[in-house]
């Protein structure tokens, strides 16, 4: 009963949650942000309006930690690329982007303290209980967002989730409606099936000479074969170079102290900025401004203090200017420029003009880097240095070979000069082969025509491992067709099938006409009628496909009835025949429908409203 | 032009007389009327601000009657609050979502009058041309629950816009209950003609239309 529509039940709309991003924040723990470059190519504007590359960036790597929350440990990095997110993220911004539209329209708007209410608020935000500044701008930051951009996040959530709430959460349904609806869905139905089976037909099925030739000629492209390859190679091996290489205690300590540079590279900065924007100030009284704040700041004054007064940074001004942890890319590069000059917790550097205005920046904490011992950090960097000298060997080998291979007309005398094996591979051909021959930069060298047609040898090929092979012709064999002799049985079994099933499909026509004709069911077959009795819409014997059918053949005059014939996917061909529909007394118990129901009818009347809004917008992709 | 520095002053002087005043009277003009535009733009905003933050109230109000489902509804609340949206905010967007949470709760307190009541004043009120059809089509909904099937569907022949699909749907569910077997077979099959190029499922106008269908 009512099960259909549980069963069928998708894309219903959940509940509205007001400000869903702070939410994000809640679900997902924080890791650091993947750098996102930022474009200036706009993938799509939406009615004038741009949306960024950045924000689809970030909404990707939102989506990413989605999934990756979602799997847990069956998550695999591998699986997931940008761009199998990229098309449903742009989708939903632009989504976002019309219902924000359409609200400023409609005249909705949302006030400064009830975005604050709700960020200082948001539990993810807070520390035993109250709201912390820090928590606030790290987790953020670790998004992506600086404190302005998302408070704007944060209205246009806010703003969409009222428009939202206004058009589905509004919505109703009437207690005649789940009535006239619950009527139709218990009503049940009688129904008899008589099933053709193509097995039954398999015997009779004749198959002539001139029908297997026939198939053979239409499907030849079905029967095609590569062309296929053996050749002879040589391999100038990166590893047998490695193991020759030695390391010298002076290159050793080289290395170390690359290493100790590229740590102290990693040290955490955490930085707070003052920021003077081009709106209230011309440039040079943002310097005059911020140079005198440096000079206060170098005579004891709190950065913090005058952070909070000045900077025009409403995101962060109130939290002394803090930005949280500071990461390469978060902001731009001048910013970035300046944060890397910067060597000591306390230190200040400014003014820094970006496009944002003028900046003062300060360090306000500096970790320590790690750095492990020359003996432990030894064996590691033996690897480094062998590993780059043997590079740098195997780069002038490359072309020592090269000029060797180009103007050498077999592989003889280059195995001698290298001091090579000469090896014959198996065989093998564009799509497929052993080991590395299955790569594809090896296979189109092999394939390349002054291999194949002039006998010369090939260009030098580098192997996943970093080794160089050069290949000779040993035999090629040409694509070509199977002959007939090897697919015969194929099409055989192809035919008998096909023929069996054409056969089944006359006979249920011819039966089905007869019936119709004579206009009873006592037509004489060789297959029996299985009665359903009143059969419901979902869960009786019946199988899904043919009560489907059944509840939308016409409804029998009384002692008559109705017939049709559905052809199933397993190739049985079915006469159904409904004898009598029994409408419902409508006791069946409404519980938990009216609900469903009402959750049909907001998810059309908002999806209806939407498409409505987005008819008329001018959407571009760039 | 001038011989002197004095006959320069001189035609300043005169020129000053003849349209200075007419220049100060420009710029206070012009001053006065940059005020007002500010004022009226931050007043304007300030408004729409003080009505959603009442809608807001309205939404933590329901909000808490969707949680405890089953649980006695606070009526009262609710209706105190969608009047206060309804008459100190009457010309806002946010006025009309109040009168269609008015109508949720009368339809779930049976009052279908009420109900038809609270979604002519949204009717009224609307200017949003989207909303519009929303709107007449719930209204067009309770007035055939409250067998005022004739003014039902002169709701429903106006243009539905984007809920066109939906209007042919009602209209066949007013004419199946007049008898109307073909024609509402008609409307339902326009209904589902125009569902299909969409992706949403309709498994209820689905089944309509095939209880209803002919050899």
């Amino acid at each position: 009963m009512l099960q259909f529509f549980r069963s069928n039940a998708k894309g219903m709309l959940g509940k509205v949650i007001v400000g869903t991003i702070v939410v994000i924040f809640t679900l997902w723990g924080a890791n650091s942000i993947v750098a996102v470059s930022v474009g200036d190519n706009p993938p799509v504007s939406v009615n004038g309006v741009d949306i960024s590359e950045y924000q689809v960036s970030q909404m990707i790597d939102i989506q990413k930690r989605n999934i990756q929350a979602q799997l847990g440990d069956a998550f695999d990095p591998d699986l997931i690329n940008d761009a199998m997110i990229r098309d449903s993220v742009i989708q939903s911004l632009i989504q976002q982007q019309l219902e924000w539209q359409a609200s400023n329209e409609m005249g909705m708007a949302l006030s400064d303290e009830a975005i604050t209410e709700i960020i200082v608020n948001a539990p993810v935000f807070q520390l035993d209980g109250k709201f912390d500044t820090d928590t606030y701008t790290r987790l953020i930051g670790q998004y992506g967002y600086s404190p302005k951009d998302y408070v704007g996040v944060v209205r246009q959530d806010l703003m969409n989730s009222q428009l939202k709430i206004g058009l589905i959460n509004t919505g109703f349904i009437l207690n005649s409606e789940v009535k006239a609806i619950a009527h139709l869905e218990d009503q049940t139905r009688d129904v008899s099936v008589l099933a053709v089976m193509p097995a039954d037909f398999a015997e009779s099925v004749v198959i002539e000479e001139d029908d297997i030739t026939a198939y053979y000629d239409a499907n030849r492209a079905m029967y095609r074969t590569e062309e296929a390859l053996v050749v002879d190679y040589v391999i100038l091996s990166r590893s047998k170079l490695l193991d020759s290489m030695t390391a010298s205690t002076a290159e050793l300590e080289e290395a170390y102290d690359i290493y100790k540079q590229r740590q102290a590279a990693l040290v955490e900065k955490t930085i707070a900025h003052i920021l003077i924007t081009p709106d209230n100030y011309s440039d040079s009284e943002a310097k005059k401004l911020l140079n005198g704040l440096k000079d206060r700041i170098a005579a004891g004054e709190s950065f913090e203090a005058l952070a909070k007064e000045f900077s025009e940074d409403t995101g962060s001004s109130d939290f002394g200017g803090d930005l949280g942890a500071f990461s390469e890319g978060m902001f731009v590069a001048e910013f970035d420029d300046a944060v890397n000059g910067m060597s000591a917790a306390g230190d200040v550097v400014g003014p820094v003009k970006t496009d944002f205005g003028f900046h003062l920046i300060k360090l306000t904490k500096l970790g320590s880097p790690m750095v492990a011992p020359f003996a432990a950090m030894e064996a590691e960097l033996r690897n480094t240095v062998v590993g780059r000298k043997a590079s740098d060997e195997m780069l002038l080998l490359h072309e020592d070979l090269t000029n060797a291979a180009f103007s050498e007309s077999n592989l003889d005398s280059i195995a001698d000069q290298f001091e090579l094996t000469i090896e014959t591979s198996e065989r093998f051909t564009r799509s497929s082969g052993p080991g590395f021959f299955a790569d594809s930069n090896v296979s189109e060298a092999a394939f390349a025509p002054v291999v194949i047609d002039d006998d010369e040898n090939s260009e030098v090929v580098a192997l996943a491992d970093g080794s160089l092979m050069v290949m000779h012709l040993n035999t090629y064999q040409q694509a070509d067709f199977k002959p007939l002799e090897d697919v015969r049985d194929s099409i055989v079994a192809t035919l008998a099938v096909r023929g069996a099933q054409d056969m089944a499909n006359n006979y249920a026509i011819t039966l089905m006409d007869d019936i119709k004709a004579s206009g009873n069911l006592d037509a004489d077959t060789q297959f029996e009628w299985t009665a359903y009795p009143s059969v419901a819409r979902s869960g009786s014997d019946l199988n899904e496909v043919l009560t489907g059918r059944a509840f939308a053949m016409p409804k029998p005059a009384s002692d008559g009835f109705s017939i049709d014939r559905v052809t199933t996917q397993d190739g049985v061909v079915s006469l159904v025949v409904v004898t009598a529909v029994h409408e419902s007394d409508d006791t069946a118990d409404v519980t938990g429908f009216d609900d469903y129901l009402g959750s049909l009818v907001s998810e059309s009347e908002y999806t209806q409203w939407f498409d409505g809004i987005a008819a008329t917008a001018k959407i571009s992709y760039k | 032009m001038y011989d002197t520095d004095e006959e320069q002053i001189e035609a300043l002087k005169g020129w000053w007389q003849e349209n200075g005043n007419k220049l100060i009277a420009a710029i206070l003009v012009f001053a006065l009327g940059y005020f007002g535009i500010t004022t009226y733009r931050s007043s304007v905003q300030t408004g729409k601000e003080t009505a959603s933050t009442a809608f807001q109230n309205l939404v933590n109000i329901t909000t808490d009657v969707d949680a405890d489902a089953g649980n006695d509804i606070d009526y009262a609340a609710i209706d105190a609050q969608i009047d206060v949206l309804k008459v100190e905010h009457g010309k806002s967007v946010y006025a009309t979502y109040a009168a269609l949470f008015g109508a949720r709760f009368a339809v779930s307190k049976g009052d279908l009058e009420a109900a038809a009541s609270e979604l002519n004043w949204a009717l009224d009120q609307n200017k949003d041309p989207v909303l519009e059809s929303l709107i007449q089509l719930r209204l067009a909904r309770v007035e055939f629950a409250r067998d005022n099937a004739e003014t039902a569907l002169k709701l429903l022949s106006a243009d539905g816009g984007s809920q066109q699909v939906a209007f042919d749907e009602l209209r066949g569910d007013i004419l199946l209950s007049k008898g109307d077997v073909d024609g509402a077979r008609a409307a339902y099959q326009t209904a589902w003609d125009a569902a299909s190029e969409g992706t949403q499922p309709r498994p209820v106008l689905e089944m309509k239309l095939n209880d209803l269908s002919v050899q």
